[in-house]
């Protein structure tokens, strides 16, 4: 069985390589879209137990927007982006022409439109991955929601809860028109899947 | 001086008057109080899955409703508390993401919920309020002095129950 907590800094560093290629696929992108002028790098990978990562993201109760995707193909589990509600309005608010403030009562469209950015940034990421481990990894449609940080994090953890206490953290920059958004993304494959890629990585 | 008592996720502790306990943000996991009204004693465990026996990375008893409640409820004998005076009061379970039924993700809440009712129901300890399933998170916070436990709703008034 595939022990999570033996990955070694070579490996994190190996990981975060992928994503920045990922990461620089979806900011070109979201430019596109958005018009405005995105960043995005992966600055840190980091292996951390759930009670540090839920406040990873600031405090387990800051309201955030959460898009989460599962993965289908070679490789099973999900993938989880995350901004808070506040940082998502900035992302949102050149697409549909609207402002947001802290009180804003997301719509369908606001969640519509903010599946697609997850879409997006979760594929970009995916693709990165696909190509770095010729696996053929197909991503689910997206599902969306806002609450605090630690609800959302419950459905991943709970998920490699099953055999891990700690999970893959990428710690990620993004900014839009230089406003530095605080977005954090997070890789949860499935036990068969961790096996998976971490023999594509040579451990 | 009145402290607030957290339990994080995957982990349980104990708390009496005037202190307060609480879990901030529990999405599918589900809260679990256990409480002597008489001397003003209570529990908290917040677990994560429902069933220890089906996963091999079981160590930690807390993670589970099965150990986590069982944990929390050896505890209050060694404390000495009459076992027959224990009531519970849970709250979680929620189903946080849309996802189709086929997906065995979206019930996780559920199945959480229903083991918790379940051992319990084994435990003869008497569920006397309840706030689970729906699609939102729960921070939770319970006051041994009053045995009221408020949950607050992100866009949603708070209550006690």
């Amino acid at each position: 069985m595939v022990d999570i907590s033996r990955i070694d800094a070579i490996h994190l560093d190996a990981l975060k390589e992928v994503f920045n290629i990922g990461a620089g696929n979806a900011a070109t992108r979201l430019s596109q879209i958005l018009s405005r002028k995105v960043e995005m790098k992966v600055p840190n990978t980091k292996l951390v137990g759930f009670n540090d990562l839920l406040t990873a993201f600031g405090k387990e109760d800051t309201v955030v927007l959460g898009v989460m995707l599962l993965l289908e193909g070679d490789l099973d589990g999900s993938m989880i982006f995350i901004l808070p509600k506040a940082s998502a309005g900035i992302m949102l608010s050149p697409l549909l022409g609207k402002q947001y403030t802290e009180d804003t009562v997301f719509d369908e469209m606001d969640f519509s439109a903010a599946k697609e950015i997850g879409n997006i940034i979760v594929s970009a990421y995916v693709g990165s991955l696909s190509a770095m481990t010729s696996y053929n990894i197909r991503v689910s449609e997206p599902f969306a929601t806002i609450d605090m940080t630690a609800s959302i994090l419950s459905v991943p953890v709970i998920e490699l809860g099953q055999f891990s206490d700690n999970v893959i953290l990428m710690e990620s920059y993004i900014a839009c028109d230089g406003i530095e958004l605080g977005g954090h993304f997070m890789m949860l494959p499935s036990l068969n899947s961790y096996e998976k890629i971490m023999k594509a990585f040579g451990m | 001086m009145q402290k607030i008592i957290k339990v994080g996720i995957a982990d349980m502790n104990y708390c009496q008057a005037p202190d307060l306990i609480t879990t901030i943000g529990l999405g599918s996991c589900v809260g679990v109080v256990l409480f002597d009204s008489s001397s003003k004693k209570c529990g908290m465990v917040h677990v994560m899955l429902p069933d220890s026996t089906k996963i091999i990375n079981n160590t930690n008893a807390a993670k589970f409703a099965d150990t986590g409640i069982q944990a929390l409820y050896n505890g209050f004998v060694k404390m000495g508390i009459n076992k027959m005076r224990l009531q519970a009061k849970i709250a979680g379970g929620a189903q946080m993401f849309a996802f189709g039924s086929k997906n065995n993700m979206m019930r996780v809440g559920d199945n959480n919920v229903i083991a918790v009712r379940k051992k319990l129901s084994e435990l003869r300890i008497p569920i006397v309020a309840a706030d689970t399933g729906s699609n939102y998170g729960r921070t939770i916070v319970f006051d041994p002095e009053t045995c009221k436990l408020k949950v607050k709703v992100v866009g949603m008034e708070e209550k006690e129950i």
